[in-house]
């Protein structure tokens, strides 16, 4: 009955999606686990204590999920519903409490693996804590408000025609030389706390001149909304101005690994 | 004039059409390694955010049975 091999085999996986602290400041006790559904859409998401932090975790299956992750990160289909999974989980703890997000895609082999790991970057992670507590992650978007030349859209012969045109397109861009662009994104990283590139995904959107994403303090969210509303008021008919956030800290936590 | 009261009035995308598209920049942000066959490129275009608006429609739909469902068992 005791086989060893067996007992690794059943071993269930654990995903991480983020790392909270324990206690609330105020000593009420923290929730225990999200109405939002595991990242495998059926196991449910639980706080597991670590020590002075709390790990957001489910369990997921060794061979069809942890071992098939590499695979699946390569359909888009598939991330794109997993990813959303993943983002319901740590919205809901963020709406709640500071969480460190962990990447898409942590997964430890069991709770030995996940409790030891944590344990040792402890100290890091009370870092970021102080930086991300009361601090909201917004991506900001800017497109150009001309509509697009018709000729781009219809004079295409072929597929590979049409992808040239397009590439010609996106290659129009200011890449940030407009001193317009320079000003705005001086004008927001003076009230954010960090800023970060972005748009790895969303990079080809038609007319997108300029994207950033930022880390705003919850105590300056009325000067950052000023900054918006001043540069959408300039900028009418020109350029549009595209907020989205908040955000969990995704992009300004990558020194707690 | 906006007042303090109003919310500022930035453009409004379709809030469907494009939360996927800022769910995935936001959540792969951070490190993430996007496969090599993932980003595609073909004669100097990124396919991901073409293959994305193809896509888009069926994880959205998808997702929102799913919450339906989810609704629904704890009524």
């Amino acid at each position: 009955m005791a086989n060893p091999t067996r007992k690794v085999n059943t071993e269930k996986a654990l995903y991480l999606y983020g790392i909270s602290f324990a206690a609330k400041k105020n000593g009420s006790k923290a929730p225990q686990k999200t109405s939002s559904v595991g990242i495998d859409g059926v196991s449910a998401v639980s706080a597991l204590a670590c020590g002075d932090f709390l790990c957001w975790v489910s369990h997921v299956d060794q061979a069809s999920f942890a071992q098939a992750l590499e695979r699946n990160m390569e359909n888009l289909e598939w991330l794109a519903l997993h990813s959303v999974r993943h983002q319901q989980v740590v919205g809901e703890v963020a709406a709640q409490m500071p969480i460190v997000p962990a990447r898409f895609g942590t997964i430890f082999s069991g709770e030995t693996a996940l409790l030891e790991n944590v344990a040792g970057r402890s100290k890091a992670l009370a870092k970021v804590f102080d930086r991300i507590a009361n601090a909201d992650e917004w991506g900001v978007k800017v497109f150009a408000e001309k509509a697009a030349s018709p000729a781009a859209q219809t004079s295409a012969r072929s597929g590979k025609e049409y992808l040239q045109q397009k590439a010609a397109q996106i290659k129009q861009r200011p890449e940030r030389a407009d001193p317009e662009l320079e000003k705005f994104a001086a004008a927001l990283e003076k009230v954010a706390s960090a800023s970060a590139p972005s748009g790895k995904v969303s990079g080809a959107q038609p007319s997108l001149v300029w994207q950033a994403t930022f880390l705003v303090p919850r105590s300056r969210q009325k000067q950052w909304e000023k900054v918006l509303s001043e540069f959408v008021e300039q900028w009418n008919g020109l350029r549009r101005i595209e907020l989205n956030g908040p955000w969990p800290p995704y992009s300004f936590v990558s020194d707690a690994d | 004039m906006p007042t303090d009261s109003e919310p500022i009035t930035l453009s409004e995308p379709g809030e469907d059409e494009i939360s996927l598209l800022e769910i995935l920049d936001h959540v792969l942000n951070a490190g993430v390694v996007i496969h090599g066959s993932l980003v595609i490129s073909l004669a100097g275009v990124d396919l991901v955010y073409v293959g994305l608006n193809v896509i888009l429609t069926s994880v959205e739909t998808a997702l929102r049975n799913l919450n339906a469902e989810e609704k629904r068992r704890l009524k």
